[in-house]
């Protein structure tokens, strides 16, 4: 096969795979595995990890909505979720959500916590990097999330664009239903700190995100 | 998946893709899976079929 010819009949397949989406199947339950099949490797797999590390994967009623829908939800329960996971936000007593932009990029830059090879005292961060960019002079970052440079100032530093994204890092769900990003406040990786400083880093005018 | 096994600088060792996904998971922040156990295998598997009519680049060195 020519070179042209496999670019052809790789767009052909694309296409097929891209429309089938929104075609009749949109939004219905996916056909699933047979869950003692899926319980079966489950089992086989992490079995033998500590109690408390297999209760992590047992997924919460908006990740049981997620999985089923293949994260393609519907409406209504993506509206269902949103509430849900809204209601999980606790917003700062003060009403601040401006921290300290400095420790905001050091949470920024941390990958470790929460992993079953870090002391259970690991100070956890938020690994932004792992899938977004933010400063520019960062070469190594991802791009599954994103690209986050100059949030603040592109927002016009909005007061309920801030907000917004306190709510986003906090619980991601509360703001899109079944987004792939951790629910990093809800799952109790960042403490309230380390959320508002994310958010200073983000729309403080002096932090290299916004220069 | 051609370029596994792989000698990773990171470790100083040959690693093999189960390896690779044993850390997928840890960074997931999930159970430590058993090695050998069937999802690893069933995920190689997969990875492997996807991988097929690639070109091998053995031995190769990776971060």
């Amino acid at each position: 096969m020519t070179s042209s010819l496999k670019i052809a009949a790789l767009a052909l397949t694309a296409g097929i795979f891209t429309a089938l989406p929104f075609a009749a199947s949109a939004q219905t339950v996916a056909k699933s595995a047979d869950p003692a099949i899926v319980d079966a490797y489950v089992k086989a797999t992490f079995g033998k990890a500590p109690a408390e590390w297999q209760e992590r994967i047992v997924p919460d009623e908006t990740l049981k909505t997620c999985n089923a829908y293949h994260n393609n939800v519907p409406s209504a329960e993506a509206d269902k979720i949103v509430k849900r996971e809204l209601a999980k936000v606790v917003y700062p007593a003060d009403g601040k959500f401006l921290g300290d932009w400095k420790e905001g990029r050091k949470v920024a830059n941390n990958g470790r916590g929460g992993q079953f090879s870090d002391p259970p005292d690991t100070v956890a961060g938020g690994n932004c990097y792992a899938c977004h960019q933010l400063e520019k002079s960062e070469v190594s970052f991802g791009t599954l999330g994103p690209s986050l440079t100059n949030y603040g100032k592109d927002r016009k530093y909005a007061p309920d664009e801030i907000k917004n994204a306190y709510t986003k890092i906090y619980d991601s769900q509360a703001v899109f239903a079944c987004s792939n990003m951790p629910r990093f406040g809800a799952n109790k990786v960042l403490n309230e700190q380390q959320i508002k400083d994310l958010v200073a880093l983000l729309f403080d005018p002096d932090s290299p995100v916004n220069k | 998946m051609g370029g596994w096994p792989t000698y990773r600088v990171s470790q100083g060792a040959l690693r093999t893709m189960q390896h690779r996904l044993w850390d997928c998971y840890r960074q997931q922040r999930w159970p430590v899976p058993e090695y050998a156990s069937d999802a690893l295998t069933a995920l190689t598997v997969f990875l492997q079929k996807q991988a097929a009519g690639g070109e091998l680049n053995v031995p190769s060195i990776k971060r």
